[in-house]
């Protein structure tokens, strides 16, 4: 009988992930024949599947033929690890997949150069354009250790619960944005954003910012920076001498430090601090809490600064205006155009310069289809056709400038009689301060103390009415001229 | 109003459409010859057809021809350059209920469409 240590040895190892056998010399032949080692494995709660037993059957024969004098040691079994599941992602297309991986979001320009303030930070997507492809989670495959305990793969993570209902997916995984937006990423879902916020400023951090839908900036935006938005954008920080232009109202309680340079374009309204040496448009209404200070602004609706004066500039306003005072005690220079309706005038005169434009096609056309008029009879096929072409050309030029001048006409017809003049002072309108009605012109050449209200009446004669007097002629206290006389 | 346009010019064919679209009529389909014409007339079933003469593949003559021959009977205005008196006769015989020789004016048109149905209708 050979001693116990003398019998060979399996070893399995933590977790089953192998067994090794182990003879060692003078190990008794027969107890390391094929079917013994089998045994062995068995009692030791081995899986015996093909590795096993090939594995054996080399053992068993390499240590006969080394005469069991030489120890032996080999791994004969080893697990088969689980394959584990991958988890569900996207493949996103191309162009998107280019502007996420693009960290810093610089692009070059066709000159080489690149503008700093010009980076991409939002990927923004349309509707119905392709996002990419939705990749399934898998569930992977089980393994086992050598004893055949299962060793369980871990599942993929799906990602179906992550896709915000602005994003379809389709059966086979393709991904579409459901509506105009900015791409987000955020807490790991997909979704299509229409209302952004961007946090801190607008500077060389967030790049210029172009977006189709509402914005809300939580700091303010700096010297140089374009914001575009389809949207109403809050900016709850200073606007500095930027570049704005927004779909919707403008919210920017603290301010706008243009200083002569800044410009803007509002379609809705806008409620600001303050304005200081703004250049821009505003389709609707404008608030400012404080002072209007040197700007140049035309207003579709009406002004009303709250607590500060109109100093400086140009306002040309649509609807009624109402401030602290206009000018200043130092006589600065200030003009405010009333009783216009500047919108409508920028469109009116726009459809003028249209229909101009269309009728200076028509002389060329017109010789030409003369020209072929002349041919008479002579005239080829292709003549023919092209006479047909000309005719066609002419006939709809002039029924699309009838049409422009109709709806020009109405407009101005609009504009007549809609035009408002409600001037609303609570302290004073300056000496320097110039009003300008119509075609004409009202300058205070000495300052007027408030409240006041200027209107006009039926006939469109201005009036003045100083506290609680009574109304009176505004020519009976300021220079009026007519300027078309 | 169902009406079909059969020209090679895609200009033309343009030019017609929109020129019917102005006036109201919006149900347009177009052909490009007299052959895609007889592909087309029998599923669409046009109240008035605008037919040029001259296409490749089967000419405007042959079409209505062939369009008469197999039952058709809506209106059809040859829209062509063929000014020749014989010609007109030759195309009046073939079926053709009214004429229109380019060039011809946008209003022209629509005078010869309302002309041809007015008559139409009266008889």
């Amino acid at each position: 009988m050979p001693a116990v240590d003398q019998l060979p040895l399996l070893r399995v190892s933590e977790g089953g992930r192998r067994a090794t056998l182990e003879i060692s010399a003078g190990t008794a032949l027969e107890l390391t024949k094929h079917d013994a080692l089998l045994c062995l494995a068995r009692e030791r709660g081995l899986l015996v599947d093909q590795q096993l037993v090939r594995a054996l059957a080399t053992a068993a024969t390499e240590f006969a033929a080394s005469g069991g004098s030489v120890e032996w040691s080999a791994i004969v079994a080893e697990c088969t690890p689980a394959q584990h599941g991958t988890d569900a992602c996207i493949e996103w297309h191309e162009r998107i997949a280019a502007e996420i991986a693009d960290a810093d979001g610089l692009h070059q320009e066709a000159d080489g150069s690149i503008d700093f303030r010009n980076r991409v930070r939002f990927t923004k997507v349309s509707e119905n354009e392709v996002l990419g492809r939705l990749v399934p989670a898998t569930d992977g495959v089980d393994g086992h250790d050598v004893c055949g305990r299962n060793i369980p793969a871990r599942r993929g993570k799906k990602l179906m619960e992550s896709v915000h209902a602005t994003v379809r997916a389709a059966l086979d995984g393709t991904l579409t944005a459901s509506r105009d937006g900015v791409l987000s990423l955020a807490k790991g879902a997909v979704s299509i954003l229409d209302e952004m916020e961007v946090k801190g400023s607008v500077d060389f951090t967030t790049g210029n910012i172009d977006f189709v839908g509402s914005l809300r900036i939580t700091e303010g935006v700096r010297d140089n920076f374009i914001v575009r938005a389809t949207g109403d954008v809050t900016i709850n920080g200073l606007i500095e001498a930027a570049t704005l232009i927004i779909g919707g109202d403008l919210h920017a309680p603290m301010g706008v430090a243009a200083r002569g340079q800044g410009a803007m374009l509002v379609d809705g309204s806008l409620e600001s601090g303050y304005l200081n040496g703004l250049r821009g448009r505003v389709r609707g209404d404008v608030t400012i809490r404080r002072e209007l200070i040197g700007c140049e602004l035309i207003v579709g609706g009406n002004v009303k600064v709250e607590r500060g004066p109109v100093l400086g500039g140009i306002l040309v306003c649509g609807g009624s205006l109402s401030a602290e005072s206009i000018g200043s005690d130092g006589g600065a220079k200030t003009t405010v155009a009333i009783g216009c309706r500047p919108m409508e005038a920028r469109r009116a005169g726009r459809m003028s310069a249209l229909a101009k434009e269309l009728s200076l096609r028509l002389p060329p056309l017109e010789d030409r289809a003369f020209q072929l008029q002349e041919l008479g009879l002579n005239a080829k096929a292709c003549e023919k056709e092209e006479g047909t072409e000309l005719a066609f050309e002419m006939a709809e030029i002039h029924r699309r400038v009838r049409a422009i001048n109709v709806k020009r006409r109405e407009l101005l017809l609009d504009m007549g009689l809609d035009r408002v003049v409600r001037v609303e002072i609570q302290k004073s309108i300056f000496r320097g301060t110039t009003l300008k009605v119509g075609t004409r012109e009202v300058r205070f050449d000495t300052t007027i103390k408030g409240p006041l209200v200027i209107v006009w009446d039926e006939s469109r004669e201005l009036y003045i009415r100083i506290g609680s007097g009574t109304a009176q002629q505004l020519r009976e206290v300021a220079v009026v001229r007519d300027l078309a006389a | 109003m169902k009406v079909m346009l059969i020209d090679d010019s895609k200009t033309m064919r343009n030019i017609q459409r929109n020129i019917l679209a102005q006036a109201g009529h919006t149900e347009i389909e177009e052909a490009c010859d007299g052959q895609d014409a007889l592909s087309k007339v029998t599923a669409f079933a046009p109240e008035l057809l605008l037919v040029d003469w001259n296409m490749p593949n089967m000419d405007g003559l042959t079409f209505v021809k062939a369009y008469r021959a197999g039952g058709g009977k809506s209106c059809v205005i040859m829209v062509t350059t063929e000014a020749e008196k014989t010609r007109v006769i030759e195309a009046i015989r073939a079926g053709v209920n009214n004429y229109l020789v380019k060039p011809f004016a946008p209003d022209l048109l629509l005078t010869r469409i309302q002309e041809t149905l007015a008559r139409a209708k009266a008889a």
